[in-house]
């Protein structure tokens, strides 16, 4: 469960920590509606595995902790790099679905 | 809810009285076992009272964050924490039996016993909708009927032993016990409570420590925001300073515009370092619980199986817990 759940904190973070930054990089409506979205959901996936239990056990579990934080890489790479802003939503969108992924193995406790 | 502390002073007092009169070495073990187990679960419920803290200070600062920083903010989100907030309270209120249940071994008069069954009663009401009558055999056998079916905790799974049959198997034993004196009974009445609180703990420790963790970074990013807005007092901004000015007993006067300047430009990076240092507190402060609880399930699990302690174990010690504790208490 640790690992999955750091992974989550971990994307969440990275998007949050950036908002402000990514916020004012977004030239249109949609784009600041879609990276709304895109914090919001990350937030729903982290604290819906605190409210569950992750089996850490479950190989589709590791393999898609090990997706995220390979893809937690590429993303801030991408935030970085400074690439257009339809770019780097494309990447966090990417991260955030493997994340919802995740989140949606977790079983009650 | 109305919250009861057993009093460890009061506690001990009444151990030492039950060790007198039992007069043998499982006796003294099984006393020394409850007085450690009275301790641990007092902590334990304060530890789960700050992380429900924790929580609650969250949702205060995702506020913020929608209000400075445009961060959206769902009902979905709030939702979550709530949730998340109430399972922290009933594992607090589920501490808070464990402690009243571990001191009543010391009771040695009807009365008492039928007291501090109402007291359990009332301390496990929100999650029961008990009724116990304050009567000791009526009260053990609504509790226990109550505690089977209690709602809200959600350890069915993944844990040797269900918690709340177990505690109802601790407070029937427990008053087998009261009625019979037999030796090793008060280990047997809660091997299997110690346990599944231990095994609970270890499991959803890595919870605990990121939800903490969470809430000290989401906490650094909004005091960041204000201080590059410039919204931190002078006063704030130079207790940066005290590393270097401390050991001399020196303060700052009137601050320029220039070091205002610095320390704004200084003070993200140090509310970062802060919010790491005050997890990693928390983290200290999980281990030694999780140490203790550990200690205490294979202390009752020895006990039971009527192996004398040898050592008598002494009150576990709870510097970290309470120096944590300490700083999120509002």
């Amino acid at each position: 469960m640790g690992d999955a759940l750091k992974a989550l904190e971990e994307q969440y973070f990275l998007i949050n920590d950036n908002y402000g930054s990514l916020f004012g990089q977004c030239a249109t409506d949609d784009q600041k509606a879609q990276l709304q979205k895109l914090l919001t959901t990350a937030r729903t996936n982290y604290w819906s595995a605190i409210n569950k239990v992750l089996h850490d056990d479950d190989p589709e579990v590791q393999s898609l902790t090990s997706q995220l934080n390979t893809l937690k890489l590429t993303l801030q790479a991408t935030i970085d790099s400074g690439q257009n802003i339809a770019a780097v939503l494309g990447a966090i969108a990417q991260a955030v679905g493997v994340g919802t992924q995740l989140a949606g193995l977790a079983i009650s406790l | 809810m109305r919250r009861v502390r057993a009093n460890p002073l009061a506690v001990a007092a009444l151990l030492a009285v039950c060790a007198v009169q039992t007069g043998c070495t499982h006796g003294k073990d099984a006393v020394a076992l409850a007085q450690q187990m009275t301790a641990t679960a007092n902590e334990l419920s304060t530890y789960y009272g700050a992380l429900a803290q924790c929580v609650n200070s969250e949702l205060g600062v995702l506020e913020l964050e929608q209000a400075l920083n445009h961060e959206p903010l769902d009902a979905e989100n709030v939702a979550q924490l709530q949730a998340v907030m109430q399972a922290f309270q009933q594992r607090q209120q589920m501490a808070d039996a464990l402690a009243t249940l571990a001191s009543m071994q010391a009771f040695q008069q009807r009365q008492q016993m039928a007291d501090a069954l109402a007291t359990l009663a009332s301390q496990l009401t929100t999650l029961t909708g008990s009724t116990a009558p304050a009567s000791v055999g009526a009260s053990v056998n609504t509790l226990a009927s109550d505690m089977t079916g209690l709602k809200g905790l959600p350890l069915s799974s993944g844990t040797a032993t269900a918690i709340p049959g177990a505690m109802s198997q601790s407070a029937q034993g427990l008053m087998q016990w009261w009625q019979t004196r037999k030796e090793r009974g008060f280990a047997r009445s809660f091997a299997k409570t110690a346990d599944a609180m231990s095994s609970l703990f270890a499991r959803e420790k890595p919870v605990y420590d990121s939800v903490v963790d969470t809430y000290d970074r989401e906490a650094a990013s909004v005091a960041i925001v204000l201080v590059k807005g410039g919204q931190i007092s002078d006063d704030s901004l130079t207790a940066e300073l005290a590393p270097a000015l401390k050991p001399f007993g020196l303060s700052t006067g009137s601050m320029t515009a220039a070091l205002r300047q610095q320390l704004q430009a200084a003070a993200p990076e140090l509310l970062r370092r802060q919010a790491a240092q005050l997890s990693q507190q928390e983290q200290t402060a999980s281990a030694a619980l999780a140490s203790n609880l550990t200690a205490v399930s294979q202390q009752t699990a020895q006990l039971a199986a009527g192996k004398p302690l040898g050592k008598v174990p002494a009150p576990a010690s709870m510097t970290a817990v309470d120096a944590w504790t300490k700083t999120v208490q509002p």
